[in-house]
């Protein structure tokens, strides 16, 4: 099946990993400690934050790595302070993110929508962990998975992305402020414990070989600029503040001046905000195939739990089982092509994921089709399933 | 290649440190892939605690310990948490035998290492007592590599204990040239 890899056009110049790593080098770092090398990288200078496990190591390591690039990390009072001073520094020109956990990303939900609505550029990481809300501070779980997609009101779209090791803790945080620069849109990478902790070799590029890219500025006149009239690929050029350019902001339905609009200005508005990012979604979608791709059981993960299911793949393999994995890269909007095709021809479907069935709604609602049977093998409380136990799942659910 | 570690004990040993160092190390060995993770919470500040490493040389995908290959156990606690996890079969176990009596059958491949007792009388300080047995086990998790291992350890602590923490390195490494098992 076509696979849209990182390499292939968000990441690498020319000629992709495989040329990229005779450059470069290679650390052992933790999944958090990968995500600030690679935006500082990709030119992240702001980063607005609110400490909380397990995604603090983000906000430390910042706040030691920022004052030495010029940028500028703040602490804030809390984290719906946090992601707004993120938007506001986006409107001020500058690459910004922050990063936090379950209940951080509670309060960052209001603000989540402002940066929608004021379509300002921004990569927000939830380090996953239990709930609800306090839950279990240190442990891992994949239960915010409708938060990151539907936790702020009304209707909007976003890119929501998982990454399962130290490395896509990298690669995917340089996908996502291309993503977030290029749709001007928030960018979440959905991230749980057991990656933002994990210790491994991470492959760093030298930035020349890195595809990078930035907001489209205006150079019209200034009596000329409409603030969010759409470009031809439904994304409005960007002002920095200060600059000269009208710029009326508001969080209110609008009209394309930037004052508030009529009933038929805010529709016509929800409507670009979610097809500007929904008709592009070739541009970035992702799902990967682990295993014999045509073989009848299929396991379904997203994040961390990918690991596990991949091992469970390569015993299954020792044992005369074939298995293939598939595994949603791109959470958000959820990739049902590429999923549909990843699962052609697959009879038994187990979705497996460290929630009570939220990947396995979407798989329902993808794959229709009564005589396949979509399993549940689901693990909270902080249990990242072993890969045996994927096994014993297909043996005695038979 | 596939090898599992688990280093555990109780918060405060410096265990999670281990798993650090060794995990630190294979930026020297190209050809090696390794995972390092960790118990991460109140666990690592009193209580158990434990570090799983996985050295492969080949991607390393589960990056936890489900079979382990070796086990280093340096409290009792964690021995009675923990050592279900072994196979009795092919999990070499080692211990610290200053603070575990013995390993219960039918767990019959064992080391002891004395690691506490020789930090407290020999180094005055047992502090070190993490890295004198990371010098114990280091020919059993990557046979010949003590001289990156000294370098690494040289760089994970503070200056002023450097020369200290690599002499008990030193001197754990010859309690295993002169103990090893069989």
């Amino acid at each position: 099946m076509p696979q849209r890899q990182l390499e292939s056009g968000m990441m690498f110049n020319g000629e992709g990993r495989k040329e990229a790593m005779k450059k470069g080098r290679i650390k052992v770092m933790l999944g958090n400690e990968a995500c600030v090398e690679a935006a500082l990288l990709a030119g992240c200078r702001f980063y607005g934050g609110y400490p909380i496990t397990p995604a603090t190591e983000i906000l430390e390591i910042m706040s030691r790595r920022l004052p030495l690039v010029d940028g500028l990390c703040l602490q804030m009072e809390d984290e719906i302070a946090a992601l707004v001073a993120v938007v506001g520094a986006s409107w001020g020109g500058t690459k910004a993110m922050t990063a936090t956990s379950g209940p951080g990303f509670c309060l960052m939900q209001e603000a989540i929508g402002l940066a929608v609505a004021v379509e300002a550029p921004c990569v927000i990481v939830n380090v996953m962990r239990g709930g609800p809300a306090s839950g279990q501070s240190t442990s891992t779980a994949q239960g915010d998975l409708y938060q990151a997609r539907y936790g702020s009101n009304g209707d909007y779209s976003l890119i929501v992305l998982c990454p399962s090791t130290a490395q896509e803790m990298f690669d995917h945080t340089i996908k996502a402020f291309n993503l977030s620069e290029r749709f001007r849109i928030p960018v979440i990478i959905l991230s749980d414990e057991v990656v933002g902790h994990i210790r491994e070799k991470v492959f760093i590029p030298d930035a020349d070989q890195l595809t990078f890219v930035e907001r489209k500025v205006p150079t019209v006149p200034r009596e000329e600029f409409v603030i969010f009239k759409p470009e031809e690929n439904g994304v409005p050029l960007m002002p920095t503040f200060n600059t000269g350019y009208k710029s009326p902001v508001i969080s209110q339905a609008k009209s394309l001046n930037g004052n508030r609009g009529n009933a038929k200005e805010a529709v016509e508005n929800i409507h670009r905000l979610v097809s500007k990012i929904e008709d592009h979604m070739d541009e970035f979608a992702e799902v990967q195939v682990y295993g014999d791709d045509k073989a009848e059981t299929a396991f379904v993960t997203f994040g961390s739990v990918c690991r596990a299911a991949r091992s469970a793949v390569d015993m299954g393999k020792e044992k005369g089982l074939a298995i293939r994995s598939v595994e949603v890269k791109t959470v958000w909007p959820f990739p049902d092509d590429l999923v549909r095709r990843a699962l052609a021809g697959a009879k038994r479907i187990v979705v497996a994921e460290m929630n009570l069935g939220m990947i396995q709604r979407e798989i329902e609602r993808v794959i229709r089709q009564p005589e396949i049977k979509i399993e549940l093998f689901s693990k909270i409380g902080g249990i990242y399933p072993q890969p045996q136990e994927f096994l014993r799942f297909l043996e005695e659910k038979r | 290649m596939r090898k599992e570690i688990i280093f555990c004990g109780f918060g405060g040993q410096g265990i999670i440190l281990m798993g650090v160092i060794i995990a630190r190390m294979m930026e020297h060995f190209p050809d090696l892939q390794v995972t390092q993770a960790q118990s991460y919470g109140p666990a690592s500040r009193g209580g158990a605690c434990r570090t799983d490493v996985v050295i492969s040389d080949q991607q390393i995908n589960y990056p936890k310990s489900s079979r382990p290959d070796l086990m280093v156990f340096m409290s009792e606690e964690a021995v009675k948490r923990l050592l279900s996890e072994a196979d009795p079969t092919r999990t070499l176990i080692v211990y610290d035998n200053t603070l575990i009596g013995a390993i219960p059958a039918p767990y019959t491949k064992t080391f002891a290492v004395p690691a506490t007792k020789q930090a407290e009388e020999e180094f005055k300080n047992r502090m070190v007592a993490n890295i004198f047995m990371l010098g114990a086990v280091i020919e059993l998790i990557n046979p010949g590599s003590f001289d990156v291992l000294k370098k690494i350890v040289g760089s994970s602590v503070p200056k002023k204990f450097e020369e200290l923490n690599i002499k008990a390195l030193e001197a754990g490494y010859e309690y295993y040239r002169t103990h090893k098992p069989a």
